[in-house]
């Protein structure tokens, strides 16, 4: 009994984290996938956006707009990161152009599009709600108004970095990461 | 890692010259170091970052306006007390031995930030700083793109933000939008 037990414990455990290590090629509904895990609406009644998705307001506030995805019996080591593969994202900051998820999780660790070279946001964190804050409170630093930097004044990333940078694509979506 | 992956990473770094990872093991703090010893009673700001660009860049204005970096509250505190505030921004590329010196001046237009720049000094101040500037340059054996040359547009490349139109300045420098 004990064994089976076991048995269906790591089968589970196994096929839940197969399915939650699929990559967005193998699967092109992998934002639907994770929409419904994570809870997220999909869009507020004022939002008509097509593909937009918005954390819901018990998301919002947490740190960095961010959180962290931990299934049982999932990875323990690699929390999966609270962002869809596509889409958009609002962290909730007022006013703030939506986060353009595929970009962003260029610098989340554990997302499908994750570039380690890259600068990346601490583990278990998306930076969405940060870049939306750097975006409204940062100095334009590209003459055209699409490149902002904000030196939030405390650490915001992994290696001790300040500032975040935020580029603005001509959608009009945002994707940030942290800079010395 | 899987067999395909590494093959990917190889063409990447071979055939589509992928630079991150080299940039990865570059110093960003080289031309901080390098301005710091060489030019007295100015303030350096480092704000390289290699996720897009190819180049360190650096923010370079005389001490007596202050310390405080780029995009930092003290910044904008400066700003709505003086109208603006004038800097140089020396981009030395990490992959060719180029730099590009840019004169801004930041200032606020209806509460939003705004940004001039040029590539000809905005007054007496940046033509002094940046000519200090391009005698470091010089002694290191960098060259200075001007405008002509930076946007001289590069076919059939894309890079990770500019996918069409992409110029040597994307190229050496900074990619964006």
């Amino acid at each position: 009994m004990k064994k089976l037990l076991m048995l269906i414990t790591v089968i589970f455990g196994v096929s839940l984290f197969f399915s939650l290590s699929v990559s967005a090629e193998e699967s092109p509904d992998l934002g639907e996938q994770l929409h419904e895990r994570l809870h997220l609406s999909s869009g507020d009644e004022n939002n008509s956006s097509v593909g937009t998705f918005n954390i819901k307001p018990e998301l919002r506030g947490i740190n960095s707009g961010g959180g962290s995805f931990r299934g049982g019996g999932g990875n323990a080591t690699k929390p999966k990161p609270n962002l869809p593969t596509q889409g958009t994202v609002d962290g909730g900051v007022r006013g703030a152009p939506l986060v353009n998820a595929g970009k962003q999780g260029n610098h989340v660790q554990g997302h499908v599009n994750n570039i380690p070279s890259k600068s990346q946001w601490p583990v278990g964190e998306n930076g969405v709600k940060l870049t939306q804050e750097a975006w409204m409170k940062g100095t334009t630093v590209k003459f055209d108004g699409s490149v902002k930097t904000y030196n939030f004044g405390r650490v915001v990333g992994p290696r001790g970095e300040t500032r975040v940078k935020v580029h603005i694509n001509k959608e009009g979506q945002i994707h940030g990461y942290p800079v010395h | 890692m899987e067999e395909q992956k590494i093959i990917n990473l190889i063409r990447k770094s071979y055939e589509a010259g992928n630079l991150d990872y080299i940039l990865s093991y570059v110093d960003k703090h080289y031309w901080y170091k390098v301005l710091k010893s060489a030019l007295s009673n100015v303030t350096v700001d480092n704000i390289t970052d290699f996720s897009y660009s190819k180049c360190f860049s650096i923010y370079l204005y005389p001490d007596n306006k202050g310390e405080f970096g780029i995009g930092s509250e003290e910044l904008k505190n400066y700003i709505n007390k003086n109208k603006n505030f004038i800097c140089i921004n020396l981009l030395v590329s990490a992959i060719a031995p180029f730099a590009v010196i840019k004169y801004n001046r930041f200032y606020f237009s209806d509460g939003e930030s705004m940004l001039h720049e040029q590539y000809e000094p905005l007054d007496e101040e940046t033509l002094l700083l940046g000519n200090k500037v391009k005698e470091v340059l010089s002694k290191h054996r960098i060259n200075l793109l001007d405008e002509d040359i930076l946007n001289i547009e590069i076919p059939n490349l894309s890079l990770d933000l500019k996918e069409e139109g992409v110029t040597v300045y994307h190229c050496l420098f900074e990619d964006s939008y």
